[in-house]
């Protein structure tokens, strides 16, 4: 605890004090509405999440997530100790405004600048570290990440970090070190795995290096400390990352990656500038490059011309280099690398568009710029211009800060003034709830499970939760096939999905676009189902409530033959058996007698959820290609229990993770490491017996 | 260890003179793009761009074949000694 207090006072007081706090300053103003409003922050992808989705991911790690469509394999698994945390403060009263800020824009609009400060500060002192700091924080490719890709946005702000732990590890030989780089590793995987795969790539290289520049190059101690290294971080998210080796999912397996067009082509890339980068954003639509955005290239290969060059300062132009040129994708030159790269190096297919590679571009840049400051800075210093003045001598060093700035600020600062001048829009400026889709909530959340289907797309505020998920018209049909729009028997497909509200939504933007046509198409049909009744109060929106909607769980009376027969299926008859959930994606049901033949489970089709009745394990088979069917045989009155395979792996694998960060914690903070609280206790123990 | 110190005279100066000069070139080139992005040229601006990625490319590995070439390797052959305190940083 006093370390940590010692290390808290020497932030805020110490002689860094007055660069991180303007670090912080220039981070607040950049992202004004993040800081000083309390409003509600979601543009594109960012949806606004309800109490509800939130609460749904305090406790255990969820395998299998409900919350939209017909439910997927957990993607985001990752993600469990930040959601985990948003949970459990959802359940203590603290809405999304805040924790969306406390999880992820505060750290993104801070860490940047703060984290690259630390990790140039003792190779080049204060105020180049202040200058790489400003770098990193401000060129556009990473302030574009806050406009939309939070989770990137964070994991961008972690690796100077990182790396920063890396040298600590293998200068001093540092066990706190290489623990905290591990968790530091850790908190990139949770936030954005793609970037920890490019990250490592980059510490692998730095490892090697610096292990070259300390030797003895291969110790013991050092081999130790690397095992640390990497061991934490797959220890602390193996609980995905087991279940996704050893299961991987049926729904997104059949899906191939594909390498998307190229956005960024070499000027953009060599010139550190997102080619969306404009005042406000505009997002898919590519901007030209200001002259002054290569002023940024243009000083950071600057210290190329020194004959001197340290090895470290040329390993980051190197990696500025490989992110220049992966960041282009495949555009001239070697424009064939990226594909093939893509098609042959393993974990590489998940860069289906380069922007990523803008790290590297950032950190290499940020890196050369501090060089470059320290060069002139120690140039300077050296001078002392002499005047007859009533002060006396005066010294060129403040001066020369203020100017090293102030370059900085025009070659980096340049292009993202939108920034400053708050009118950026997109995820930089703050929104409110509209009062339609409070009160769409309050209706849908009402109690058991059931879905909303949204036309055509579920809208940003649109309400769901594992509970209540949302069905988005456009996404479904694309998955399951637009033959669904045009089946005869709407209704049976509605019960079937479990489907209780249908809404149609005001939606500006695809008023007009005749490409979503077979949707409109869709709720045409939908609507016209007799049944449906509409739902008064909410003007503007049609809503409608589907009182016949099966459970998430029920029985049908078919044979498993037919199973694959639409129609037959549609037209079998139902019936509502019970069942509860015991634990995260396992519920027990009870099959009455006579037992129904098949046991449908409302979830996406996905092999690997298994039921079990009387120890005999059940398959899994597709119910119209969509849903979960399992076949009975005929046992009337037992328990039929249903569970996501993954899901013990999961539970199990939090434990294991939580039992290594708090290992790796209790280590890092402790004033003596444990073995030597033991090595001096043991011997008093023995003594005393 | 100071890489710098090192073994000097293994150095080929013709690398390093090169690497210098594809530097300056590279610094040209990015000169260069700034003036043609000011007047909007883009065709230039593509031709510029990509002959400043490739010399600074150049560059950047010529010089670290030189730190390669001065880099001592022999420390790869130092033994570790038989004792290692544990320390914390």
């Amino acid at each position: 605890m006093t370390r940590i207090i010692s290390c808290a006072k020497s932030v805020v007081l110490g002689p860094n004090a007055p660069y991180l706090w303007f670090l912080v300053l220039v981070g607040v103003l950049a992202h004004r509405d993040w800081f000083l409003s309390t409003n509600p922050i979601a543009v594109g992808d960012w949806a606004y999440l309800w109490p509800q989705w939130m609460q749904g991911f305090a406790g255990p790690p969820i395998s299998w997530v409900s919350e939209a469509n017909l439910g997927y394999y957990n993607l985001n698994a990752s993600l469990y100790w930040i959601q985990g945390s948003m949970g459990a403060l959802s359940l203590l009263g603290v809405g999304f405004n805040l924790s969306e800020r406390l999880f992820f824009f505060w750290p993104a609009g801070l860490l940047p600048g703060l984290t690259m400060f630390f990790f140039c500060r003792s190779h080049t002192g204060r105020i180049p570290a202040t200058v790489a700091g400003l770098v990193y924080e401000l060129n556009t490719a990473g302030l574009f990440l806050g406009g939309a890709h939070l989770t990137h946005a964070m994991a961008y702000a972690v690796a100077p970090l990182a790396l920063l732990f890396l040298r600590i590890a293998v200068e001093r030989n540092s066990t706190r070190g290489a623990l905290s780089f591990g968790l530091a590793f850790a908190l990139i995987i949770a936030y954005e795995p793609r970037y920890a795969y490019i990250v490592a790539g980059v510490a692998l290289g730095y490892l090697v290096l610096l292990s070259l520049k300390h030797p003895p190059v291969i110790t013991k101690r050092r081999s130790l400390l690397v095992a640390a290294m990497a061991g934490i971080p797959a220890a602390v998210n193996a609980y995905w990352l087991v279940p996704a080796a050893l299961f991987p999912s049926q729904v997104f397996s059949g899906i191939p990656a594909q390498l998307l067009a190229p956005t960024i082509t070499l000027p953009y890339s060599l010139a550190l500038y997102n080619p969306y980068w404009s005042t406000p954003l505009a997002s898919f639509q590519i901007q030209p490059i200001p002259w002054y955005a290569f002023l940024l290239p243009l000083l950071a290969f600057l210290p190329l011309l020194s004959r001197r060059l340290d090895a470290e300062i040329l390993f980051f132009a190197l990696v500025a280099i490989c992110g220049i040129f992966l960041a282009k994708q495949n555009t001239p030159p070697l424009a064939d690398l990226y594909p093939w790269f893509f098609a042959h190096v393993p974990g590489f297919s998940v860069f289906r568009e380069s922007s990523k590679f803008f790290v590297l571009t950032a950190l290499g840049y940020a890196v050369l710029l501090g060089d470059l400051t320290a060069r002139v800075w120690r140039r300077v210093s050296t001078l002392r211009v002499r005047r007859q003045s009533a002060r006396g001598r005066l010294r060129l060093q403040p001066v020369f800060a203020l100017g090293a700035v102030a370059l900085v600020a025009i070659a980096a600062v340049a292009p993202s003034q939108g920034a400053f001048t708050n009118s950026l829009g997109d995820a930089f400026t703050t929104t409110s709830v509209p009062p339609l889709y409070t009160n769409l909530s309050r209706l849908l959340d009402d109690g058991g499970f059931s879905r909303s289907l949204w036309f055509l797309t579920t809208p940003l505020f649109g309400f769901h939760s594992n509970e209540h998920p949302a069905v988005n018209a456009t996404s479904f049909l694309v998955q399951y096939g637009t033959g669904l729009a045009s089946f005869a028997d709407q209704e049976d497909l509605l019960n079937c999905l479990s489907i209780k509200y249908v809404i149609e939504t005001p939606d500006a933007v695809y008023a007009g676009d005749s490409s979503f046509d077979f949707v409109r198409s869709w709720y045409s049909n939908v609507t016209a189902v007799a049944s449906l009744q509409p739902v008064p109060g909410f003007p503007g929106t049609q809503v409608w409530r589907n009182p016949t909607a099966l459970p998430l769980i029920y029985g049908i009376d078919l044979p498993p033959q037919q199973a694959a027969n639409d129609s037959a299926v549609l037209s079998a008859p139902k019936v509502s058996i019970p069942f509860r959930s015991v634990g995260v994606d396992t519920y027990q049901v009870t099959l009455p007698t006579p037992a129904p033949k098949l046991v449908v489970l409302s979830q996406a089709y996905d092999g690997n959820w298994v039921g079990d009745v009387g120890n005999r394990e059940v398959s899994v088979f597709p119910l119209m290609h969509m849903l979960n069917a399992f076949d009975t045989g005929g046992a009337n009155g037992t328990t039929l229990t249903i569970t996501y395979r993954a899901q013990p792996i999961f539970e199990a694998g939090a434990l294991l993770s939580v039992a290594v960060i708090a290992t790796s914690m209790v280590f890092i903070v402790s004033p003596t490491p444990p073995w030597e609280w033991f090595r001096r206790k043991l011997p008093e123990a023995r003594r005393g017996s | 260890m100071n890489l710098r110190e090192e073994a000097v005279d293994r150095t080929p100066p013709l690398l390093r003179e090169a690497s210098l000069g594809l530097a300056l070139i590279s610094l040209g080139l990015l000169l260069a793009c700034t003036l043609t992005a000011l007047v909007g040229a883009n065709d230039a601006l593509d031709l510029f761009a990509y002959w400043a990625f490739v010399s600074a490319s150049l560059a950047v590995l010529m010089r670290a074949l030189e730190v390669g070439l001065r880099f001592p390797w022999d420390v790869l052959r130092r033994m570790p000694p038989t004792t290692e305190g544990f320390r914390n940083g």
